[in-house]
Parts: structure tokens; sequence; C-alpha cells
């Protein structure tokens, strides 16, 4: 059963210098379950994609696909309203930053229970028993006195916590976290991923886990998708990627973060990119990695395409590293 | 021209605060840090946030004067000499911030922004400074004509380098980098840091590295201090610190990082909700609501730090094993 389908997902915005594509021709597909993950720099369109399958995109951006199909209903053939209304049943999305996302304003119960009203709950007292039993499910102790509190008064890991609250109030069979830790300290960090994971397992949601941070994604996911600038690079399974990326930029990504055991006074440095990620209005021609990439050649001018890998996955690459035996050459 | 480039003594830091006509409070933001820093050398400074990392690096610029406590600057003592020396004296010392957009003037060209602390800080003539600039500027990678852009026109990554420009323009003998990398990519954090050690190694800087990200730590670091709430915890050699850490905290902060999770491999058991009401409520340890270790001892009484075979330790029950 698949629970995300998306087939040459493309959007566009409108600029004053004509069309920009922000998301080139993404295609992917998740298993129901499964933990997902999409790394990538800034810039290279992770959040864009969330955005684009929560349908949060601005009004001005548009979004064309052949086949966008969540929990096996086509979005593309639902009306607006419609569309909408599924999604917000089937899937959630919790952001990176928990402060910026809730409303001051208000206390955690009745943002909470808004939330839940929208799912069919009226009556004032289920509202809160549901309430609690949310702010129980993510671990947040004391959630008769939380209810009452307002988001100044918990810190950024409880904040998070209760953004997670109010995502799996539906129970969506989709949970979309953009860098859910990124604003967060480690020790935080691991306890988010931890019931990140733990819900994925006992109600059997999906997660979609964006990050730039190999490590994370390293022992929380199944499947990585890299991407950059816009388009889908590499996607793999974890273990393949992580013991043999196939393309140059997941290799280069994988190198530029220090090693364990790799120390100052050994004089090593860290394998670096040059250059950075091409802004979206200027793409090189052909392999957008073309101008950072160490293994660019003539044939890097005409645009790769996504191809498959026997025993890995799919790589766009007109030069696909060769699987080698052992992590040589990992550093410089 | 000593070896001991910095050292700080017992320094602490309180901040007064009253919200809304109450009594006035303490806020401890440091208390009792000690370290040395030799030439050439790194250290750096792990903590979560709220552990007082920033408000020491504004203590070691000379941004603020420390409650109680001594600053070293090449065995010098800074609070003992007039404000024109100690200014003199904190000259050798320059700071790079997080974020490096905000950090430079958006108003003003790179050129100016370089040229302002030589303007400030020494007599060179026009014709000099402009050179330093060009030259401090082709130091971290960059080239001449930059100099007269606006800091809009560059990325994230050539910002930071900006800012070690203008860090780097008065000779330094020390760089305190207040989390220089977490505002960039990974690809361009790996740009920043290698170019960190280069320099380090080129002109025998030393650093004072602040950061959460125990991986980049671990790379560029010869000393690690560990900081919580205010406090030291554990301070050593990197290799002591990433291999045989006796600290609680230290251990926790370890596994919490992915990429160390298996490799360390601590135990911790489940912490008593009762034991942690408990320790909230006495002044004890401060880690002691936290820490899966402690015991009875830990809520009453403040640990005092101890020297453990070349490394401190600020515990009750440094862990052996």
């Amino acid at each position: 059963m698949k629970l995300l389908h998306i087939e040459n997902l493309s959007v566009e915005f409108p600029t004053h210098k004509g069309p920009v594509t922000v998301l080139d021709k993404v295609s992917l597909r998740m298993e129901r379950g499964e933990v997902l993950g999409i790394v990538g720099e800034s810039g290279s369109g992770k959040s864009m994609l969330a955005l684009a399958i929560m349908g949060l995109l601005a009004p001005n951006a548009s979004l064309k696909a052949d086949y966008l199909s969540l929990n096996n209903q086509d979005l593309m053939k639902l009306t607006e309203e419609q569309r909408k209304l599924f999604v917000a049943q089937n899937a959630s999305i919790i952001f990176q930053e928990p402060q910026t996302s809730m409303n001051p304003c208000f206390t955690i119960g009745r943002q909470l229970m808004e939330t839940i009203e929208l799912h069919g709950i009226r009556r004032p007292k289920k509202q809160k028993q549901r309430a609690r039993e949310l702010l129980d499910a993510v671990g947040i102790n004391e959630p008769e006195l939380r209810l009452k509190q307002y988001p100044h008064q918990l810190s950024g890991g409880m904040n998070q916590r209760v953004m997670i609250a109010m995502a799996i109030a539906a129970e969506p069979k989709l949970l979309i976290a953009d860098e859910p830790t990124t604003a967060l300290d480690v020790t935080i960090q691991s306890q988010i991923i931890e019931l990140l994971l733990e819900l994925n397992r006992s109600r059997e949601m999906g997660l979609m886990l964006i990050t730039h941070d190999f490590a994370l994604m390293s022992e929380s996911t199944q499947r990585v998708c890299v991407m950059y600038s816009g388009q889908i690079m590499e996607n793999a399974p974890t273990e393949s990627i992580l013991e043999n990326p196939r393309h140059p930029y997941s290799r280069a990504l994988l190198d530029s973060i220090p090693h364990i055991g790799e120390r100052h006074h050994m004089g090593q440095r860290l394998y670096s990119l040059k250059g950075t990620i091409p802004a979206i209005d200027h793409l090189p021609v052909g392999c957008r990695l073309g101008p950072r990439c160490p293994k660019a050649a003539k044939e890097c001018v005409k645009p790769p395409r996504l191809e498959k890998i026997d025993q890995h996955g799919l790589v766009r690459c007109h030069f696909p590293l060769e699987k080698e035996n052992q992590s040589e050459g990992s550093s410089q | 021209m000593t070896d001991l480039v910095l050292s700080v003594e017992n320094i602490s830091k309180t901040y007064k605060y009253s919200s809304l006509g109450f009594r006035q409070q303490n806020i401890f933001a440091l208390d009792n840090i000690s370290f040395k820093l030799r030439r050439g050398q790194t250290l750096a400074i792990v903590g979560e946030s709220g552990s007082g990392k920033s408000t020491l690096a504004r203590l070691l610029v000379g941004c603020d004067n420390p409650t109680t406590g001594k600053i070293f600057i090449e065995e010098q003592d800074v609070f003992e000499l007039s404000k024109s020396d100690q200014k003199k004296q904190f000259k050798k010392i320059r700071m790079v911030f997080q974020n490096p957009y905000s950090s430079l003037n958006p108003h003003a060209r790179i050129g100016t922004t370089l040229e302002e602390p030589l303007k400030i800080n020494t007599n060179l003539s026009s014709h000099d400074r402009k050179l330093a600039v060009k030259h401090a500027l082709k130091r971290v990678g960059l080239r001449e004509e930059h100099a007269s852009r606006f800091p809009h026109m560059f990325s994230g990554g050539q910002q930071q380098r900006i800012a070690i420009a203008r860090a780097l323009i008065l000779n330094p003998d020390v760089i305190v980098a207040d989390e220089p990398l977490s505002a960039l990519d990974v690809s361009v954090q790996a740009q920043i840091l290698n170019l960190l050690m280069d320099l380090q190694e080129e002109l025998k800087i030393s650093y004072v590295f602040i950061s959460h990200d125990l991986g980049v730590v671990e790379h560029i670091s010869d000393q690690v201090l560990v900081m919580y709430r205010g406090k030291l915890m554990e301070y050593g050699e990197v290799d002591q610190i990433f291999d045989h850490s006796k600290h609680p905290y230290t251990r926790k902060l370890l596994s919490s990082t992915p990429s160390y999770r298996h490799t360390v491999n601590y135990k911790f058991k489940k912490i008593d909700p009762e034991f942690k009401k408990l320790a909230n409520l006495k002044s004890g340890c401060v880690f002691a609501s936290r820490c899966s270790y402690a015991e009875e001892k830990c809520i009453d009484e403040v640990p005092k730090t101890r020297f453990l075979k070349g490394h401190r330790v600020t515990c009750h029950w440094p862990r052996e094993d």
C-alpha cells in the first residue's frame, strides 16, 4: 500500500524575469509506516516539497504533477476544498521553530482544542479529555497545568512536543517533520526524535524527516532522498547511501562532516565542495552540481537523468561513483 | 612573547534582575570558571543553551566586566591596568559571531567595515589601511575587489569569511568564535572550519571555539570545557573528554549526539520524578535533577571541582568505567 506517491511534481513561481522552477520533476514514493529522510543544503527545495504535499504553497505558486496521491487518493482530481480537507485528515506537518508556529496569545489548551474541534469532536469536555490524552502521548508531564499555560511559559522542547501533539490529533497517516530539532539543544533533540520514531512505530504513521544533519538521518530513517537545487540527486536505502553514496554530492555531504575520532592534532582537513548552492534563477547549464562537482566533465553540460543503479537506488549523475569496498578516499 | 596567551581565573558573572517590582534577584550567569589557553591551541566550550557560553565570550573580549575573577592576557592581569591599557590588551582578543549577516553593517561596504578597527586602534595611514584590508581579504580566500561591495552581495559562507577577516585585521592572539558555523550549510561549514584551521597553522592564533556540535569540537579542539548553567562541569584534553569522560553531563551530551551514541555506549538509569522535584528545590549540584547517577549528597551539597588524571571534574561521583 502506497502512502505517498508523487510523479514529476514541479512547482513554479512567477517572477518579473519569468517563471522560476523551484522543484523540478520530483518523484518519490513512501510506503505505509516508512521513515523517509530528505537531506540537502538550504535552498535545495526540501521545505518546498513538504509545503507542496501539504497544499500550503503561496497562492502565486503553480503546482504541476503527473500524479500525486496520498493514502491512495489522487489529490490532483479533488477540488481545492476537498483537497484541503483530505490532506488535513491524512497528513500533518511540524516546523523548525516551535515558538513561532504557535500563537502566543492563546493558551496551549485552547490551541490544541481548536485543532481537535476541526477534526470532529464537538463537546468541550471530550475535547479537553482528548487534549490531555494527546499531551500524555507526547510525554508531557502535568498535562492539566500545561493546558492552561501559554507557549512562552514552556521550553523549546516542550513546545515542540505540543506541536507534535497537535499534529497527531487527527491520527494522520503521514507526518512531515521539517527540521524538527534544529532550534533545540542536543539532549532535547534526541528526545524529540525518539518520540517521533515511537509514534511512527506505535501508530504506523509514515514519517518524512527533513533535515540537513546526516548523522541524525543515519539512525532514524530507512530511505534517504538527497536533494540539490530543486532536484532529487539520489534516492536509496539509508544504509547504501551511508556506506556507498553513488552521487558525488552525497559523497561530498558525507565527507564534509567531521568523522568520529578525527582530531585536530592529526592535522586533517575536511573535504569541502567549492562555492555554494546556485541561486534558483541562475542555474548552471546541464547538471546543477556541475560547477561545484569534483568529477565534472564535458558530458555534464547535458542535464543528467535520474537513473536506476542495481542494488542501490536512483542516482542523477552521468558518472556515478563506483562501488567501493570500504570507505577509501573518504577524506583528503 | 609567552606561550600562555590567555588565562582566566575563577571568573564569575552575576546579573541583577527584578521583575515588576519584586525583590531583586541575582542570576549567576557564570560561576568560578578557570582555564588556560596556549598559543596556537584551540579551547572548545560546549554546553546547552543557557549554560553561559556566550556570557563567557562577552567577558573574554571585554564587552562586559566579570563580577569577580581575573583575566590574564599574556600573563598580564587586565583589571590591574588603566582603562586605556586595558583596551590595548583586549585588542589582542577578537570575536567572530554566530550570524554573519547581522554582525556586518548592511550600509557599509566591506572595505569600510574592515578598515574600522584599524582606524580606531592604530595610527596607520589611509594607504596602509587599504593594503591591510586587501591582505586580510586574500587571507580568508576572498578577492581584493570584494572590498567595494556590500554585505548582502555575499553568501552566508563568504560573509562569515569577512567576519573572520575583520577579526584578523588587528593580528590578534586569540579569536573567540561564538557558534561560527551554526548559521551555515554543511558543505560551507567544512570550508570555514578548514579556513580556521589553516589560519591557525599559519598565524599561530589561538581559538576559543564555542559550539554545541560535538563532531566539530572533536575535530578542531585541543582542549574542551563543558559547561552547564554557568558552572564548569568538566575540563580537559580533547582525548580525555571524548574517550574517558568522567562527568555524567558530558556523557549525556555525547550519547545524545547521533554520531556518538553507538561509539560511547553509556548506560543511564531512569530518574525518579520525586527525586527530580527534590533536586529542583534544594541547591546542591546544578545537574542533580537531570543526572541519573545522583544521590542524596548531590542535592544537599555543591560539588567541588577536583583534579583527576589531568582533567578537572565538578562531580561528587565521577564515573570511572
